[in-house]
This record gives structure tokens, sequence and C-alpha cells, in this order.
């Protein structure tokens, strides 16, 4: 495995992590977990982990996204605290 | 969440390219789920995301679509039976519960060995079961969630 490629993910996974979290968006949030879930899965793919990677591009990028996308729809778009 | 957007180009990208090229991903994660990665709960998933991803972008029209909620919740509970009839037809030719091993299959018996047959028939079986409980059940809950309202509580029609 090339390992700057290693390392390069490895940031942009913690650069998702802490947008996610400072972010007062909601759906600029759901979109950083997405971006996350998908980096993640890249990492575990590189790692030989194809099932887990699956697994988590089905639902950690697809339909996880699309249940937080729902239920912010039921509440106020920007988080307060 | 639900009005209809008047793009020709996303409605061809979305109803000709995209959904139908996730669905028929998703089945082949199903088909050689024994074999590589992937499996039922895998492709349940993506053939999940690529109806809710047409229903994210196409708007959802209930009455004219074939996965009304009825549909989906009729799958959900023949993914369940699949499952659990294929565990319980191996238990009436007398093995153990999901005892693969012990369904007669014998006309199969061209394709590999009688027993590996058996098995992967049994394995496959299971696996349709799983996706399709999986599908329905996933596509059911973005269906509640994503569903307009009217009024607070007053938007569940049938």
């Amino acid at each position: 495995m090339i390992w700057q490629l290693e390392m390069a993910l490895y940031a942009l996974l913690l650069a998702a992590a802490v947008l996610a979290l400072w972010t007062r968006d909601l759906i600029a949030a759901v979109a950083t977990l997405t971006i996350y879930s998908f980096l993640a899965a890249t990492l575990m793919a590189l790692m030989g982990a194809v099932d887990v990677a699956l697994t988590e591009i089905a639902l950690g990028a697809g339909v996880t996204g699309v249940l937080f996308i729902g239920a912010v729809s039921l509440m106020k778009r920007r988080s307060v605290d | 969440m639900s009005e209809r957007h008047e793009s020709a180009l996303l409605h061809f990208m979305v109803r000709a390219v995209m959904t139908p090229a996730i669905m028929l991903y998703g089945l082949y994660v199903l088909v050689h789920g024994e074999l590589s990665p992937g499996g039922g709960f895998q492709a349940g998933a993506i053939l999940a995301a690529g109806l809710i991803l047409s229903w994210l972008t196409l708007g959802r029209k209930s009455e004219s679509s074939i996965f009304s909620r009825r549909t989906l919740i009729v799958v959900t509970v023949l993914g369940m039976v699949l499952y659990t009839g294929t565990g319980i037809l191996a238990m009436l030719f007398g093995g153990d519960y999901l005892d693969y091993g012990a369904i007669p299959l014998e006309w199969l018996d061209y394709a590999l060995p009688g027993e590996l047959t058996r098995r992967q028939m049994g394995v496959f079986g299971i696996e349709i079961g799983v996706a399709l409980a999986v599908f329905g059940t996933l596509s059911l809950a973005a269906d509640y969630l994503t569903a307009p309202r009217s009024g607070d509580e007053e938007g569940e029609e049938q």
C-alpha cells in the first residue's frame, strides 16, 4: 500500500470528523459525516476488509445519511448550543 | 422534501442511469454473496439506497409507485418468511434448523457434487430472504421519516 495515500486519507478523515462537530448547519454536518463514512470505507478497503467496506459504504454513506436528513427535516436546521 | 423538480436532465440521470445501475449492483452483490464480499444484508442496503435516491431526487408519488407502503411491508414479511421457511424446510427433511445439507435437491446435482450444491442453494435462499427484509425495512424507515406532514401528526395516509 502507498503510505502517502494512507496518511492523506487519515488526515482527511480527521478533518471531516472535526468539521462535522464544528459546523452549526445540520445538513452540512450530515454531508460531512457521509464524507467521513466514505473515507473510512476507502481505508477499510485498502486494508483488505472489503466486506466491512461494502457495509460501511452502503449503510454509513448511503442509508444513514438519508435517515439523518429525514430527521433534520423534522426540526430546525441550525443547532444552537 | 417531496416537491418535484422539473429538470429533464435530473430525471433522466436518476431514473434511467443511476437507479438502474445501483439496483443492478445490488443484485450482483446478492448473487455473488456467498463467494465474494457482500451478501444479503449489503445487497438489501444497496437496493434500498437506489430506491431512496430516486425518492429523494424525483419526489415520492406513492399512488403511482410500485413500491407503495403496503408492497414494502409485504416484501419485508416475505423475506422473513423465506429465511424462516428455508430453516424449517431443513427441519422437515430431518436435519437441524438451517441445516441446508438435509434439503433434498438431487435434481441440481449436475452442477456441483450433492452436498455442496445443497448447501450453496440453502445459503442463497437465506441471503435472498435477508436482502428482501433489509430492503423493505430500510425503505419503510426512509418512507416514514420523509413523509410530508400536514399539521403536527396528521400526515399518516395509507
